[in-house]
């Protein structure tokens, strides 16, 4: 009898995981594998016949000095966007749950403005803004005795992609802070303050820790960002100059796209996914701990 | 039941004939354009008088069903996925000869060479003295379709007042004036008249934007070499002595040269510039801004410059074409059906018209021999002084290079050599130049590595 319950639940489990072994399957584990077998060949999705190369292109790639600079830069945008993303999108929220209610609507849906505003007309904005003839640029050689290479100084561009990426999505993320915020009760915050708690400290020893699972998913969702830059570079400055501004989708792109190596291509996004993968583990478990100590 | 219906739609996309309520069989050909509007406007209206032609192939009535070409983001990307997936039409424009170079490498298009109806067409377009310049592999795969020859543009006021009153300048020597002109009233004259540097060109220190080099180091290249061309197949062909010519010609403006992007200065009366690199499709930008076209006006439309009065300037043409592909789902009775299309569009008695409307609906010049004399042509560009101009130059203009690694070689070019050179010479006065050679010789042997070239 109980050998029959136990099939009959077993069989009920499968039931409800049938339709996610299907997604898993065909969204997951079937591009995975044919990845992996393109990345294998040196096949450019056109041609009728294709050779086996093996781990050749796995050897290729990691020996291209594009791969490395592709790796390195992502850390570089890590470092640079992460933080600026956790600690803006905590401060909009913090303003926004101190406005009063009848205008937080209103300021959330402005703030989530840039989340939509297109890449595409973001970048060609920027592009005008900081083109040598602009008022911005008069202004700034007329008051300031600057002339500032926006797209050939390596440095300055790497800061105009990473502002363009911080501004578009710092709003948005703040929401997900923002909704936390407000569910922190109001009586745990009094008695912070009946304690003696000053305005500082309780913000950072009560309501932080509170709303530290969101922080989580922000730092989560950025860190999945930094490594799906592709817009703004290949507006901008096609990955330039001195290479700064090239990003992991972007040499994807190009390899796989403009110089139809699909193959080569797949590869790289291989050492994509392994790269998103190690960082995003790496940031979980870390964040984990912070956020166990913190609840 | 959703199999039911995937299967059916399958089978209807899968199923290209259909038959006729008069009786006859439809083979439906499929038709990729450009994905532009202005294109797609053109071929459409053709395609309307085609279908209502009733043109037949082995008994049945070829019906062309056009569509924009996927940009997924680019559209030799979006053709590739078609390639890929076998949903390829059986013919396609916006082809230009470095992409077709790899569609070839790949068996996927047509060779046209000894087909009648392609020497037709390069007969009737008078297009033989240049058609070679398409070849791929030593055949033919693409048929042109227009040339945007690359020149430049000069800002007429500055010109008239450092000495170019009734023409452009068009030497090396010209420009050794221009600039010594230049210098003389820099601080008084072009002061005046707001105007800092002679020649605007940011991207001569971008190597990542590697198409940039077809036209600010290949049309100059082509021009010193006689139209030489830098890559044939898999074969380096550049002029060392010519590349250095040009590494030269440039770095000749010193830091007169403005590297900053600067993207609206030419749309004024009045730019801070003499010259820019300029191609027929800003013509309509000018237009826009009410600029007045001429050496008496705003703006004027110049060769690339040469190496002594008399050699012609051959240039770079920002060209493409279209093609046939083959494999997947194209049968040989599809590819027919596409032939008697383009046969019928470039037939003698309508080709001509079929030219001048793609002129007018586009405002870029058809890739034929005849439109500086054809009638057809010089009836509409006679009041057209910059078409004029332009048109002159588009039967010494060569194509992007038949190589796939198109991308590679051109990148290397900039990021080995010249974008380097460009910084160095930028540092110095105008008039002396560095030595180029080391430059150029690191370029050589970085495209050589670049493209697998021979």
């Amino acid at each position: 009898m109980k050998k029959y319950q136990h099939k009959q639940e077993n069989r009920t489990g499968w039931v409800f995981v049938t339709p996610y072994l299907f997604y898993v399957a065909i969204l997951f584990a079937v591009p995975l594998i044919w990845a992996f077998w393109l990345g294998c060949t040196d096949w450019n999705l056109m041609s009728l016949s294709w050779h086996w190369t093996g781990v050749r292109n796995l050897i290729t790639a990691l020996a291209d000095p594009d791969v490395h600079k592709v790796f390195f830069n992502g850390l570089k945008y890590l470092v640079a966007i992460v933080p600026a993303v956790c600690f803006l999108s905590l401060g909009i929220a913090s303003v926004l749950h101190n406005l009063p209610a009848r205008v937080k609507g209103i300021f959330s849906v402005l703030f989530f403005v840039p989340y939509l505003t297109s890449g595409v007309a973001t970048s060609v904005f920027v592009r005008y803004f900081f083109t040598y003839s602009s008022a911005f640029n008069k202004w700034l050689r007329a008051v300031w005795g600057l002339n500032i290479g926006w797209f050939t100084d390596p440095h300055v561009t790497f800061w105009v992609i990473t502002g363009i990426i911080i501004w578009k999505v710092s709003g948005y993320y703040s929401l997900f802070i923002f909704a936390s915020y407000e569910a922190v009760a109001p009586e745990v915050i009094e008695a912070a303050e009946i304690d003696g708690a000053n305005r500082l400290q309780r913000f950072w020893k009560v309501i932080v820790p509170m709303i530290a699972s969101s922080m989580q998913s922000v730092v989560i969702l950025a860190v999945g960002l930094v490594y799906s830059i592709f817009t703004e570079p290949y507006l901008l400055t096609g990955g330039g100059p001195a290479k700064s501004t090239l990003s992991w989708q972007l040499l994807l792109y190009n390899t796989s796209f403009v110089r139809f190596k699909s193959g080569y291509g797949a590869i790289i996004a291989i050492l994509l996914a392994l790269c998103i993968f190690v960082t995003l583990r790496l940031v979980i478990t870390v964040s984990d701990r912070h956020v166990e100590s913190a609840e | 039941m959703v199999i039911v219906l995937a299967g059916s739609l399958l089978y209807a996309g899968g199923k290209q004939e259909r038959s006729l309520s008069s009786g006859g069989t439809i083979l439906t050909v499929d038709f990729w354009t450009a994905p532009n509007q202005g294109q797609y406007n053109f071929w459409d209206a053709i395609i309307q008088k085609f279908n209502a032609a009733d043109v037949n192939v082995d008994g049945k009535t070829v019906q062309i069903k056009a569509q924009m070409m996927p940009e997924t983001p680019s559209s030799e990307a979006g053709i590739q996925n078609a390639l890929a997936t076998n949903t390829i039409p059986a013919l396609s424009t916006n082809i230009n000869r470095g992409f077709a170079a790899t569609l070839v490498a790949s068996g996927r298009v047509y060779d046209l060479q000894d087909d009648q109806f392609f020497k037709d067409i390069v007969a009737d377009r008078h297009m033989e003295n240049f058609i070679g310049g398409w070849q791929i592999e030593k055949r033919q795969y693409v048929i042109p379709i227009y040339a945007n020859a690359m020149g430049y543009h000069w800002n007429a006021v500055a010109l008239r007042e450092l000495g170019f009153v009734d023409r452009v300048p068009t030497t090396v020597d010209d420009i050794k004036t221009l600039i010594q002109n230049f210098q003389r009233l820099k601080n008084t004259r072009m002061k005046e008249l707001g105007i800092s540097h002679i020649f605007l060109r940011s991207e001569l220190t971008r190597p990542e934007l590697w198409w940039n080099r077809w036209y600010d180091f290949e049309m100059q290249y082509e021009a010193f070499s006689g139209g030489k061309g830098l890559v044939d197949g898999n074969r380096l062909l550049v002029d060392k002595a010519a590349a250095g010519k040009v590494f030269g010609f440039l770095g000749m403006f010193g830091d007169t040269i403005q590297l900053s992007e600067d993207l609206t200065a030419f749309n004024k009366k009045s730019p801070p510039y003499v010259v820019q690199i300029t191609a027929p499709w800003d013509v309509s930008k000018y237009d826009a801004a009410g600029l007045k076209y001429g050496l008496d006006g705003d703006y004027v439309y110049g060769p690339p410059v040469v190496l002594k009065k008399g050699d012609i300037p051959y240039t770079f043409a920002d060209a493409k074409g279209l093609v046939f592909y083959k494999g997947g789902k194209i049968t040989a009775e599809m590819h027919k059906g596409a032939i008697a299309f383009i046969a019928w569009v470039y037939a003698k008695e309508r080709n001509a018209q079929t030219d001048l409307a793609w002129l007018k609906t586009t405002g870029m010049l058809p890739m034929r021999g005849d439109t500086v004399d054809n009638p057809v042509f010089s009836a509409y560009i006679r009041d057209k002084k910059v078409l004029q101009d332009q048109a002159e130059l588009v039967a010494h203009s060569v194509p992007a290079m038949a190589n796939g690694a198109v991308s590679d070689i051109l990148t290397a070019l900039g990021e080995d050599g010249l974008c380097d050179y460009i910084l160095t010479a930028a540092k110095n006065e105008p008039l002396s130049a560095p030595d180029a050679e080391p430059y150029v010789e690191k370029a050589v042997a970085g495209m050589k590595t670049a493209g697998s070239l021979r």
